[in-house]
């Protein structure tokens, strides 16, 4: 029986995840089934996940998956032109059959070409991953059903529907590379990720509320809060009025102010502006030093955000990666830092320090709470969330989407009416420059797994954001819409 | 004077008492700006920050979009790009004076055109033409060929062409050749090929009728090599490229020929030969003196061996990644390197005998590797040198320094090592693989930036040296 049988046929008590010594014996049969003649990289990521969720709909259970996978990844490199093959079968035919495919393919593309340039890379020590949790990894459906009760029965009691999604789910990959000049790497991470959320609604159309979290572990989130916020959330929206779009001073919870920290991540990058690309942190050509420079090192938003990530802290979910330095992106509103590829660091910056694209990140918040927020305003909107974001102008870097899930006008310092949902149009760079208060920061639903999982690095492919509440002057609805 | 001040003044009274309301209107339409009053912001000093600001908005094709972000953070919202054109028009009608500032003068004229009034910006301009010396004239021609687009402009660039014409007289053969060049340019640019020949045949007509005092100078030469250069990319950049071929055809051999000419026969002061000179004493870092060595061994004399010797530096974008991606799919063929090395090759087998030294330079780091060691990049070097390309021969190779770009950038930007600076100054240039013949005594025989297109010219002086 080989090893992907087993894996498949074990009982319920059994590892969940292919264990690391598995891992390596994999790779050992690849490394003895590739062609040293063939020359070039040899690269091999064994990846396995387990993951548990509960999907429920119109108060009513609708889905219970249990999902595990190997995935094997054999990429033979030559010169700059790759073959790469990804199986599940892991038996010794399996192994040599798709070693020998990469190979061909590599050597088809790459034509006769004798020798590659090296790529120095240090031998790396395996490094112990901090995002994982046994509690999620040990997670019982059992365990699962209070939370869900929970919102269905609240919901229920008060004629709603309750609707939402529940899941732990666990990771872990063992990558080996080699060089021509015999020079290895190995790498071994695993990650576990839950994530709740629970969407609560009117059964005719006219109110909606939302709530969630994700995080590596359960214990950084409250369960009870979500489901509870989500019924709450749904009753006070219920008979919005119409208001005429324009520019409202808005305070965005953390969930929707994370939309406009995402946007403004996803500028976060060096390659472009440097080699004078349509990019807004381009500030121009240096022609003393024939370069296009960018904006680092300018203030750029407001002076009381900074943006940085720690993959060394746990809760914005990275495991210890190799390149995966802590990085500021912006210091007080000054941008210290932008995303580089290792082939632009290496080229125009001569040294290693890469700062490799991420999508976590942390931006530290003040202990002004939502109320004080509320309190504090004249006359203002509150907005729990946005859906359908998509870019109008990428030179602009306008965005429009539409608000979701719960939208209020504050009076005088008071909440007093739910509010029908707005379009809106706007830019992260504006919002950004134009705050009146940050709040307390916390940690938002961001489950994103990318199919990155097994191309890339399983640990990139998380997304998880600490980011504060924030009251924005000015922020511009531009017409309101039907969608509840 | 005092009634002029006077009638200034009521002037300017006049316009404010009417504006204010006329102003809101425009911008709240134009702008849908939160701010209850525009003129509230504008005063003499900002509206020429805004008129210039617009100005460059205009004139340059690609910062719009950046000027938007900059804006966003340091200045108030009305200088935004689009609100920068309706507060630039607000200022042209509250501040109705058309004796601006002598610097202005040529930006506020582009408001003008800008904003479509053709009429006040030859007004201006022609004042202006008026006012300055031929030279200046010229700038200021040229300026406007290059600034404004002629598919906006065409009456108006037919005008001020043939005042140009009239305004600059024949024996100003430098100016007009700079401002007929720029006018050519601005017809390529434009997609109008056939003028854009026509322009180009005028300016040729020039540089021939030139007389010879002017002819002969440097600066005549350099003016020349500039603006047939920008032609020559022009027209190799734009998607017309066939319809130029056709209609200029026989324009664009003559004056290619010229061009060669000039630069063939070249007897500009700045660029010494180095023909028979003796060849500089190259020193550098790592010095390999057999083929089969692996690591530096001990530095030698290059010009040691009294022997004929054909030097040659492999420039260092042949061992980094740029080259090596154009020979993909989408540059069929061998890479310029390749051929260069191909070519020596085919060289040193001919001529078993001659010596050949190889020089390069380090740069930190190899394809997309991570940044790398001196020494050791200059031993991958080396074996690049010897296995890819194949060539034998004894090798130094320099260290090149670098200057840092200060933090946070810190980009490192190379500076040329000694080695370079001398192996420039013998004919050697940087950016391309070059050769240089040395004969027994060290000295320069012949030298080429583009040995695998001049290899039979550089064989036979071979040969002839060996036969000696």
């Amino acid at each position: 029986m080989n090893s992907i049988e087993t894996y498949y046929r074990r009982d319920e008590k059994a590892e969940r995840l292919l264990s690391r010594e598995e891992a390596i014996g994999i790779v050992d049969e690849i490394k003895a089934a590739s062609s040293p003649s063939a020359g070039g990289r040899l690269d091999v990521r064994v990846f396995s996940y387990w993951a548990n969720g509960v999907r429920w709909a119109r108060n009513n259970t609708s889905l219970s998956n249990l999902g595990r996978e190997i995935k094997v990844y054999i990429g033979r490199s030559k010169d700059r032109f790759a073959g790469t093959i990804i199986t599940n079968q892991t038996d010794s035919e399996s192994v040599v059959n798709a070693t020998r495919l990469a190979e061909k393919i590599a050597l088809e593309v790459a034509g006769d070409r004798p020798l590659d340039l090296p790529v120095n890379r240090e031998t790396l020590e395996s490094t112990p991953s901090k995002v994982w949790s046994e509690g999620v990894y040990n997670r019982t459906p059992s365990e699962n059903a209070p939370s869900i009760e929970q919102v269905i029965t609240d919901a229920e009691s008060r004629g709603f529907l309750a609707a939402g999604y529940l899941e732990s789910y666990a990771a872990n990959v063992y990558s080996f590379s080699s060089d021509k000049w015999g020079r290895e790497s190995t790498e071994y991470h695993q990650i576990t990720q839950a994530q709740f959320s629970s969407t609560v609604r009117h059964p005719k159309g006219t109110a909606s509320g939302w709530a969630g979290s994700s995080a590596y572990d359960f214990s950084l989130m409250d369960l009870g809060r979500i489901a509870s916020a989500s019924v709450e959330k749904c009753i006070a929206s219920l008979d919005p009025v119409r208001l005429e779009p324009g520019r409202y001073t808005t305070i965005l919870e953390p969930a929707a102010s994370n939309t406009f920290f995402s946007l403004f991540l996803g500028l976060m990058n060096r390659v472009s502006p440097e080699s004078g690309g349509a990019h807004p942190f381009l500030l121009g050509r240096d022609f003393a030093l024939s370069r296009f420079r960018s904006k680092l090192g300018l203030k750029i938003i407001d002076e009381r955000i900074s943006l940085y990530h720690n993959p060394g802290d746990p809760v914005t979910g990275l495991p210890e990666i190799e390149g995966l330095n802590k990085v500021t992106l912006v210091d007080k509103g000054v941008l210290k830092s932008l995303f580089n590829y290792p082939s632009h660091s290496f080229q125009e910056l001569y040294n290693e320090d890469i700062s490799l694209s991420r999508a976590s990140f942390t931006v530290p918040g003040t202990d002004v709470s939502m109320d004080d927020m509320i309190s504090s305003t004249s006359r203002g909107l509150i907005v729990t969330r946005f859906s359908n974001v998509h870019r109008v102008d990428d030179k602009s870097v306008l965005f429009s989407g539409f608000t979701r899930d719960g939208l209020w006008l504050v009076e005088n310092g008071k909440i007093t009416k739910a509010v029908r949902n707005f379009k809106f149009t706007e830019s992260p760079l504006f919002v950004l420059n134009n705050l009146d208060t940050v709040g307390i920061s916390e940690l938002v639903w961001n489950p994103t797994k990318a199919r990155t999982e097994l191309m890339g690095h399983p640990a990139y492919s998380l997304q998880s954001r600490v980011v504060p509440s924030i009251k924005v002057k000015d922020f511009s609805f531009t017409s309101t819409i039907d969608a509840i | 004077m005092k009634s002029r001040m006077l009638l200034i003044t009521l002037v300017v009274l006049s316009v404010f008492s009417v504006l204010p309301e006329r102003l809101y209107a425009q911008t709240k339409f134009d702008q849908n700006l939160d701010s209850p009053d525009l003129t509230t912001y504008i005063h003499p000093d900002e509206c020429n920050q805004v008129i210039t600001r617009m100005y460059t908005i205009k004139r340059n094709k690609y910062p719009i979009w950046l000027d938007t972000v900059e804006f966003s953070y340091d200045v108030p919202p009305y200088l935004r790009d689009k609100e920068a054109d309706s507060v630039g028009r607000a200022c042209l009608a509250k501040f109705n004076i058309e004796e601006f500032p002598s610097e202005y003068n040529y930006d506020w004229a582009f408001i003008y055109l800008s904003v479509g009034d053709t009429d006040k910006f030859e007004k201006l301009f022609g004042s202006l033409i008026d006012s300055v010396e031929i030279k200046n004239k010229a700038e200021l021609y040229a300026r406007f060929f290059r600034d404004s687009d002629y598919r906006l402009h065409s009456d108006l660039y037919r005008k001020i062409y043939a005042g140009f014409l009239t305004n600059i007289p024949r024996d100003s053969v430098l100016e007009r050749v700079g401002v007929i060049s720029a006018y050519a340019n601005a017809q390529l640019k434009a997609g109008n090929f056939n003028d854009a020949g026509v322009s180009a045949i005028q300016l040729m007509d020039e540089i021939e009728s030139a007389p010879d005092s002017v002819r002969n100078s440097n600066h005549f030469k350099i003016v020349v090599m500039i603006s047939s250069m920008q032609i020559f990319l022009h027209t190799t950049y734009q998607e017309g490229l066939d319809s130029i071929r056709t209609s200029t055809d026989a324009y664009f051999n003559y004056y290619r020929g010229i061009f060669r000419r000039v630069m063939n026969d070249s007897t500009i002061d700045s660029i010494p030969t180095t023909i028979g000179k003796k060849f500089p004493d190259i020193s550098g870092d790592f010095y390999f003196a057999n083929v089969g060595d692996t690591v530096p061994g001990e530095a030698f004399d290059i010009l040691g061996r009294g022997t004929p010797a054909l030097v040659i530096r492999v420039d260092g974008s042949c061992h980094s990644s740029k080259p090596l991606i154009r020979e993909g799919r989408q540059w069929p063929g061998q890479g310029y390197c390749e051929r260069f090395a191909a070519s020596i090759r085919r060289t040193m087998n001919k001529f078993p005998g001659l010596d050949l030294v190889i020089v390069s330079t380090t740069f930190g780091i190899l394809g997309d590797g991570s940044p790398i060691a001196p020494r050791e990049e200059a031993i991958l070097l080396h074996k690049y040198v010897t296995d890819h390309f194949g060539l034998r021969g004894r090798m130094v190779i320099a260290e090149t320094p670098f200057h840092r770009i200060q933090s946070p950038d810190a980009r490192r930007v190379d500076l040329p090592s000694d080695m370079v600076e001398k192996l420039v100054a013998s004919g050697v240039g940087l950016g391309s693989p070059g050769a240089v013949l040395l004969d027994s005594d060290g000295r320069v025989v012949i030298s080429s930036n583009a040995y695998f297109e001049e290899e039979p010219k550089l064989v036979d002086a071979i040969r002839a040296l060996l036969a000696r």
